[in-house]
């Protein structure tokens, strides 16, 4: 399979591949999603070869299920479904109970050249996230990080809609005041 | 629409999603809402490019994919499962068939012919072949039938 055809297929039609026979196709999966599923993983357990063996887990976990794929949503949400799953499983059987540290699910140093709004953005997320339980700061993340609907969210986490809006609006909220931009109640259409 | 109210409703939107009408109004009439949300935007989508930067340096890289490949290569090929919609389909087509068997003219000859033992044969071949398709379709969906039977057995 040449490079440009890689690129031209759709999620759906390299599962149908794979389900026909071509193990290989399966890499195209693994090099589309394997850095988002890597960055979930560092959120989870914020070292980096855990995140490998993490996320190593998760694509044999959906290789082996990947005939029960009934496309009721993208590959991408179902995927991170089973790296969510995996990895709350993995931190309670640990029995871990240390908060997530944002630095790790974040993207990592702001330097000087960063723009002002993307340092507050990240700033503001990582405020927003602080305090929260793991599970319920990583709807935070898959909101802005990975760009991902409500409904997405509460599909791969559990978390009721409303539930994960409530977070979300809340890191808005403080995105908002750090950009300085908040809602001046005085004003008026 | 005050400004306050406007932009607790924005950020209520959900990823991608169009404001309403009234949203909508407001923003073109009111420059500092405009303007709020276009900063606003501008600040996530610089997030989300740093995000995505921040993948393509990840430490991990290519490594993880030459394993992950190595071990599917190990791994029995995946097969493509039946969806329980099929086989609801397929079993009300079994169930109606063999509903309609003794309305079938054909089904009355042969009954005259050999008599009430042919009957009796053809109930218990077909009894046999429902609960064994019964069998096989709650073997292999026991998983997603699991909630519905806690929901209806809570006890069992």
């Amino acid at each position: 399979m040449t490079e440009r055809r890689a690129e031209d297929l759709r999620d759906e039609d390299v599962l149908d591949l794979v389900l026909e026979g071509d193990r290989e196709a399966f890499s195209i999966l693994v090099l589309r999603h394997r850095s988002r599923v890597e960055r979930l993983g560092m959120g989870f357990f914020h070292d980096a070869e855990e995140a490998a063996d993490f996320t190593q887990d998760v694509f044999l976990k959906a290789y082996t299920a990947l005939g029960s794929f009934k496309g009721r949503s993208l590959f991408s949400t179902w995927l991170l479904r089973i790296a969510y799953n995996t990895a709350v499983n993995a931190k309670q059987r640990r029995r871990e109970s240390l908060p997530l540290d944002p630095d790790d699910i974040l993207p990592g140093d702001i330097g000087a050249d960063e723009t002002h709004e993307r340092g507050e953005t990240i700033r503001a997320v990582r405020a927003a996230m602080d305090g929260l339980p793991p599970r319920q700061a990583v709807c935070i993340e898959l909101f802005f990080g990975y760009s991902l609907k409500y409904a997405e969210i509460s599909e791969i986490t559990g978390f009721p809609v409303n539930t994960i809006k409530s977070h979300v609006f809340r890191a808005k909220k403080l995105l908002r005041e750090r950009l300085g931009i908040g809602p001046e109640v005085d004003d008026a259409l | 629409m005050r400004c306050e109210s406007f932009l607790d409703r924005y950020d209520r939107l959900d990823a991608d999603e169009e404001p309403g009408v009234l949203l909508r109004l407001h923003l073109a009439a009111c420059p500092e809402c405009r303007a709020k949300v276009a900063l606003l935007k501008e600040a996530s989508a610089s997030y989300l490019a740093a995000v995505s930067a921040s993948d393509s340096a990840g430490p991990i890289g290519d490594l993880v994919e030459d394993r992950i490949m190595v071990a599917v290569r190990l791994l029995p090929k995946p097969k493509r499962e039946l969806h329980a919609r099929d086989w609801a389909v397929s079993g009300f087509v079994l169930v109606a068939s063999v509903a309609i068997i003794p309305f079938d003219p054909n089904f009355s000859l042969i009954k005259e012919l050999f008599g009430t033992s042919y009957s009796l044969s053809l109930a218990l071949v077909l009894a046999s072949t429902l609960t064994v398709f019964g069998g096989v379709f709650i073997a292999t969906h026991i998983d997603e039938l699991e909630p519905i039977l806690k929901r209806y057995m809570p006890h069992a």
